[in-house]
């Protein structure tokens, strides 16, 4: 039986991770570079992803790692409600580390995972008001008073019928 | 060994190049975190990795340009997040306002379709502050009054992407009832000239109830990167040769038609079938309503030509004839001379004529790749039609068989039944008349409910009536978890005993689903 062949790659802060290729391969990006490496010992650098996110993110692939690869040119209706419930309780963490999923994840090219975090911020902007939304992800509101007003005017036909 | 180890230093260095917009520090950020309660976007998402420029976007990307004023995510990543709320227009909008970067990013989703679902006055008055002095000069000479208004923010009119036109007459209709109250009549498309390049860019097109004004003609100057055409409820009861010409020409100034449907209204749409000979590598999807093809010989040769230039079209992945009357097979033969490899979804369904042969035709010549069969007519339930036959017989792909809905009459049962076991993707089955087996179908419905693939969602019977033991019977035997079900006699009468069983069995099975949600017939 051919042996599991396993990849190196270090976070950010210099912690080497030790996981299996095809873990490693839900990864667009490592897939194609380790493709075009062959076998090799040497650790894949990720400077862009601390240690507890790719930690995480090693966690979500291995879990998905049978998972069959799906067509991302798929035109069908994008919904936000088909979460299961080990990718649900995945989720559950604080913004921060969210939003660094999803910088890993588009990064790293692992659309599954894109898919998943971003559905999961927008099922949080859902039914909420600008205030709130700036109070969830604390973002500034840089529009003067009179560029505020001049573009809800402009788009205020939401509320028609 | 060398070469290997240059090539894992290339690969370091390559992972290390896509990482350069960012250069903080990620420990140091991650300690800033816990201490501060400065804005996490500004921290944690300085910089975009990857923007992608959008053509659309280049007007907006000027509009905001402050570039530190708002911290964001990625483009990208926004927008595939706005992707999951773009039919809650209600949340776009609270996006928009809250901060310049989002705004940026959720406008061209905001403006793509605002008439999807809507009529609206405001959207009517945004569009006409984007008008230039010429084209407001033009609305100001036909009687109608326009406020003096700042230039918009955005441009939204270029942002179109997808027009009903019925949607759209009613949202003029409702801005004109509260600004204009004296105009009764309004001229479209008059500042619409050759050189406007508003439309230029649309892609979806649904034009609904046209009789008046040659709109068709007007809209091939400028309008021909459509990919989606639909002209549906149309009369033309004036002038309906020029109309049809009309269309010829605005078909025929596509560069990349890939879906096309005409809702004809008992008129038969020789001209603009004829003109899809321009759309040959491209269109991919036909779909033709309530049209009407009469035996007058002149009118048949030219309706023959006009199927030989749809078999032109190879690349159709599905064709949809629905609620059509053909005064004669000939009609449509060119489609069964020619192949198409990508055929998925072939329905004819609901016919005014028996066309089952051409069906059975197209059956053959595409095995391969259907996956979605639909047969319907209203004169010929009693024939035997030896639809299931062929499916049986010529099918290549059985277990990429989603939908089958064809006649079905009792002594068929014997070849259905071993080849339902090897539909594992079937998703929807109806069983199509026949008129006096009901008590022989009845017998075999428990039998059906044991061969059921797991895989069905929608099961439906055109039977009279059900025996309630028989479906006692039916819904112990089935396996498959339906999510509709339905026996056509329902539609005019449905006995209480029928009912408290299907409760029964909702309650038992499906969670307590609501019984009006699984009572349905398969319609489209």
């Amino acid at each position: 039986m051919a042996e599991l062949k396993k990849v190196k790659l270090t976070s950010s802060e210099g912690t080497e991770f030790i996981v299996d290729r095809k873990v490693a391969e839900k990864s667009v990006l490592l897939k194609n570079m380790l493709e075009d490496v062959g076998e090799s010992d040497m650790a894949i650098p990720l400077p862009n992803v601390t240690g507890p996110i790719l930690n995480k993110v090693i966690d979500y692939c291995t879990h998905h790692r049978d998972d069959p690869f799906v067509n991302q040119e798929d035109d069908s209706k994008k919904v936000s409600d088909d979460i299961d419930d080990w990718d649900a309780e995945f989720c559950k963490v604080d913004q921060g580390t969210l939003f660094e999923l999803i910088l890993s994840a588009n990064y790293l090219d692992i659309k599954p995972l894109l898919d998943l975090t971003c559905k999961t911020v927008a099922n949080m902007i859902k039914g909420k008001t600008p205030d709130e939304i700036r109070k969830t992800f604390n973002i500034i509101n840089d529009f003067t008073p009179e560029e505020e007003e001049h573009v809800r005017k402009e788009n205020e036909w939401c509320e028609e019928r | 060994m060398v070469k290997k180890l240059l090539n894992v230093l290339n690969v370091c260095k390559r992972a290390i190049k896509k990482l350069k917009p960012r250069k903080r520090d990620q420990n140091v950020v991650s300690q800033e975190q816990e201490n501060a309660p400065r804005s996490f976007w500004k921290k944690v998402l300085p910089r975009k990795l990857k923007r992608k420029k959008r053509k659309d976007n280049a007007i907006i990307q000027n509009k905001f340009k402050d570039p530190v004023s708002s911290p964001s995510l990625p483009t990208e990543c926004l927008i595939e997040i706005f992707t999951y709320v773009q039919d809650d227009l209600r949340t776009l909008n609270a996006c928009l306002l809250v901060c310049k970067e989002w705004c940026n990013v959720v406008i061209p989703l905001y403006w793509s379709r605002p008439f999807h679902c809507k009529t609206s006055a405001n959207v009517i008055k945004t569009y006409l502050q984007c008008l230039s002095k010429h084209e407001r000069q033009n609305i100001k000479t036909c009687g109608i009054k326009l406020k003096r208004n700042k230039p918009p923010t955005f441009y939204y009119a270029n942002l179109l992407r997808e027009l009903s036109m019925s949607k759209l007459y009613l949202s003029v209709d409702s801005w004109i009832h509260i600004s204009q109250k004296s105009i009764k009549n309004y001229p479209m498309f008059t500042y619409h000239t050759k050189n406007s390049s508003i439309l230029s860019d649309l892609q979806d097109l649904s034009i609904h109830h046209v009789d008046t004004r040659d709109v068709f003609r007007e809209l091939s100057w400028s309008c021909q990167n459509l990919k989606n055409l639909e002209i549906i409820d149309y009369t033309f009861l004036n002038l309906p040769e020029i109309r049809h010409r009309s269309i010829h020409t605005l078909i025929s100034s596509q560069t990349n038609l890939q879906r096309c449907k005409f809702f004809a209204y008992g008129l038969s749409p020789i001209q603009p079938i004829d003109a899809l000979s321009t759309q040959t590598k491209t269109l991919t999807h036909f779909e033709l309503v309530y049209a009407k093809f009469y035996a007058n010989n002149s009118d048949v040769k030219d309706s023959i030509n006009a199927f030989k230039a749809l078999a032109n079209c190879t690349n159709l992945e599905s064709i949809i004839i629905n609620s059509c009357l053909f005064s004669s097979d000939k009609i449509l033969q060119p489609l069964t001379t020619v192949k198409f490899p990508n055929l998925k979804i072939l329905h004819f369904k609901s016919l005014l004529s028996n066309i089952s042969t051409i069906f059975i035709d197209m059956i053959k010549a595409n095995s391969r790749s259907l996956q979605d069969l639909w047969y319907s007519d209203k004169v010929a339930r009693n024939l035997t039609l030896p639809i299931l036959e062929t499916v049986v017989t010529y099918l290549e792909n059985i277990s990429s068989l989603k939908r089958l809905i064809i006649p079905f009459k009792s002594e068929q049962a014997p070849q259905l039944s071993p080849f339902l076991i090897q539909c594992k993707s079937l998703t929807t089955l109806k069983l199509v008349g026949p008129y006096g087996q009901e008590r022989e179908i009845n017998e075999y419905l428990p039998e059906l409910a044991n061969e059921l693939p797991l895989s069905i969602k929608h099961l439906s019977i055109d039977l009279n009536w059900v025996v309630l033991t028989t479906l006692e019977e039916f819904f112990e035997n089935c396996k498959a978890d339906l999510d509709t079900f339905y026996i056509g006699g329902w539609k005019r009468q449905m006995p209480e005993v029928h009912v408290k069983l299907i409760e029964q069995y909702l309650k038992k099975e499906k969670n307590s689903i609501d019984l009006f949600k699984f009572l349905k017939d398969i319609r489209s």
